[in-house]
């Protein structure tokens, strides 16, 4: 009789408990944070791994998703033999398994460690995957190092030479400015500029951006798209002219529909003598219904498409006296607090240039001076960094930063 | 008053959700006091202010007791239906204790457990064949790449809002001055 009725029990309770084992094996496994993140320095990286720490690292379930929260900080060492400081270090982050055709990156610009010297970097990371989803490590590699003299090492993955480049040559520009301040108005007078830049930086409004490359779009918002027949408004840039800027925004377009912007295309023209360029960027200023106007980025153009030429290459320049035409694939969507932005107007001036020889342009601070609309561009990395300065240290710690280099 | 009626019954009777005779208790008891009364009026106005919010697109007027009746009509349908067709029930076990065929159960129980236990370790990115696009957004707490159901987020540190930027030809950036160390960060994500 006992048999009987046991029977059915263990028809339930083995499965199950079978089950459990198995769920915690997976989940003990899926726990060990620590071993989901692989860092690869190449051997002869002038910048080396010292220690890193995971921080409050965890995992967690999340209805049907699991959510590993990577709060790392990184400790790495200047080992350079040539004895340069280094300036910008920018890591590439990757995890595959979790986003295969996407990645990113991040970096410390503005630093400045001479050789032995050790830095650390911050890694705050949030993975979503479902549960159903395999599991694969994050991977940070090092994609590049630039050096005070603006010597490069690195994969250069992510362009990332050219990013801290412009940074660096951004940051001279920018340390140059407020020396000279010093030099002539004295500490009262660089109090008063700071103040202008901390006032001009926090009138910065800005708008949350999503951004896809066209004819990619699946599921609800391709069906979305699909469904929608409204014609898109074709709208022209409006550009501003830079009295020094060696590359001219000739015409551009874009379609514009409510707070979608779809294949923007900008006509540029090289206006420099001898030189070829590479890479040429054009700051976009959008203004919404209300006239409000907010800098929301960049349609950059690498590999710019020489009209001259055929077709657009990684390799592609504009020659010296031609045109080029900037066309990213790309669908951009405003909104701000949640709620869509619809778009009325756009503005460009070119913001970023970088000729065949490596050598980059960018804005001085009188062309930022010259219209009301460049108090839209966000200040430097450099700048950020000096007005963090003398807000929470006060005028001498800035001064004492500004006599360093 | 210390026996008051819960929110949620408070909610239904805001709604006009609850049955007669409960109906008929909570307004006897939201008559006499002043807090539920408050509730209920704090639930209705919470309604109606969803209901405009959602205009157009709100959810149609319900019937909602019918709609119960209905469905209680059918599951009754349902089973005199079942009866009316159901053979004797057999008996599983027939008085004499057969191992084979409990053994048998046993690795049948194990093996459709196993089976739903391992589909869900299986690798299974894609399940539907659809390709996803990766797409990349910003907003105040950082930058983030999305490939369908998965995504990266690079945060800023210290939930400091940081100054965005987006290139067009598929990055979005964000920088910020960490408050601890006072140095700058970047922070980007790509898509391809």
């Amino acid at each position: 009789m006992w048999n009987r009725n046991v029977i059915p029990v263990l028809l339930m309770v083995l499965p199950a408990a079978g089950l459990i084992y198995a769920q915690q094996s997976a989940g003990n496994s899926s726990n060990d944070a620590s071993s989901s993140v692989k860092i690869d320095l190449p051997a002869d990286s002038p910048v080396t791994l010292i220690s890193y720490s995971m921080g409050q690292t965890r995992l967690t379930a999340r209805g049907g998703a699991m959510v590993l929260d990577l709060d790392m900080s990184l400790t790495l060492r200047n080992n350079d033999s040539g004895a340069r400081s280094v300036r910008d270090v920018m890591l590439l982050i990757t995890a595959q398994e979790f986003t295969p055709g996407g990645k990113g990156s991040v970096a410390r610009p503005s630093i400045d460690v001479p050789a032995g010297q050790n830095f650390t970097l911050p890694i705050k990371l949030r993975l979503i995957r479902p549960v159903q989803q395999a599991n694969g490590p994050v991977r940070v590699q090092l994609d590049g190092v630039l050096f005070n003299d603006l010597s490069f090492y690195g994969p250069n993955r992510l362009n990332s030479q050219r990013d801290m480049t412009l940074w660096e040559v951004e940051a001279q520009r920018d340390r140059t400015y407020y020396k000279q301040i010093l030099q002539a108005k004295g500490e009262d007078g660089l109090r008063k500029e700071m103040l202008n830049s901390m006032s001009r930086a926090s009138e910065h409004p800005q708008l949350d951006v999503a951004l896809s490359h066209n004819g990619r779009a699946v599921g609800s918002a391709a069906a979305a798209s699909a469904g929608d027949t409204t014609p898109a408004d074709k709208v022209h840039f409006a550009f501003l002219e830079l009295p020094d800027a060696p590359v001219l925004a000739v015409q551009g377009q874009a379609d514009i529909k409510g707070n979608e912007v779809r294949s923007p295309w900008i006509e540029v023209q090289n206006l420099d003598k001898k030189k070829a360029v590479r890479y040429v960027e054009i700051g976009w200023v959008v203004k919404d219904k209300e006239g409000n106007e907010y800098l929301v980025g960049s349609v950059p153009g690498s590999g710019v498409s020489a009209l001259n030429t055929s077709g657009a290459g990684p390799g592609a320049v504009i020659q010296a006296g031609q045109r080029g035409r900037l066309e990213p694939d790309a669908t951009l969507k405003f909104s701000h607090a949640g709620r869509p932005v619809a778009i009325d107007g756009m503005t460009g001036f070119v913001s970023q240039v970088e000729f065949a020889d490596g050598k980059v342009w960018v804005p001085s601070r009188k062309d930022l001076d010259s219209s009301p609309l460049l108090r839209t561009m966000l200040p430097s990395t450099e700048e950020q960094r000096l007005l963090d300065v003398y807000a929470k240290q006060g005028l001498a710690a800035l001064v004492s930063d500004l006599a360093r280099y | 008053m210390n026996n008051h009626p819960s929110d949620t019954d408070l909610a239904l009777l805001a709604g006009g959700d609850c049955g007669r005779l409960q109906r008929f208790l909570l307004n006897r008891h939201v008559s006499r006091c002043g807090d539920c009364r408050d509730t209920v009026a704090s639930f209705a106005e919470l309604r109606s202010e969803s209901l405009e919010l959602a205009g157009d697109n709100a959810m149609p007027e319900m019937e909602w007791n019918q709609l119960a009746g209905e469905m209680r009509a059918n599951i009754r349908l349902g089973l005199a239906a079942g009866e009316c067709v159901a053979e004797a029930p057999a008996r599983i076990f027939s008085g004499t204790w057969k191992p084979r065929l409990a053994l048998g159960a046993v690795c049948v129980a194990l093996l459709v457990g196993a089976g739903i236990f391992l589909r869900g370790l299986l690798p299974n990115d894609n399940p539907s064949g659809v390709v996803h696009a990766a797409t990349a957004e910003s907003n105040s707490t950082g930058v983030q790449v999305t490939t369908g159901a998965s995504s990266m987020t690079l945060m800023n540190h210290a939930g400091v809002a940081g100054d965005q930027t987006v290139s067009s030809d598929g990055a979005i950036r964000a920088s910020y001055v960490d408050g601890e160390t006072g140095t700058v960060t970047v922070t980007s994500v790509y898509v391809e």
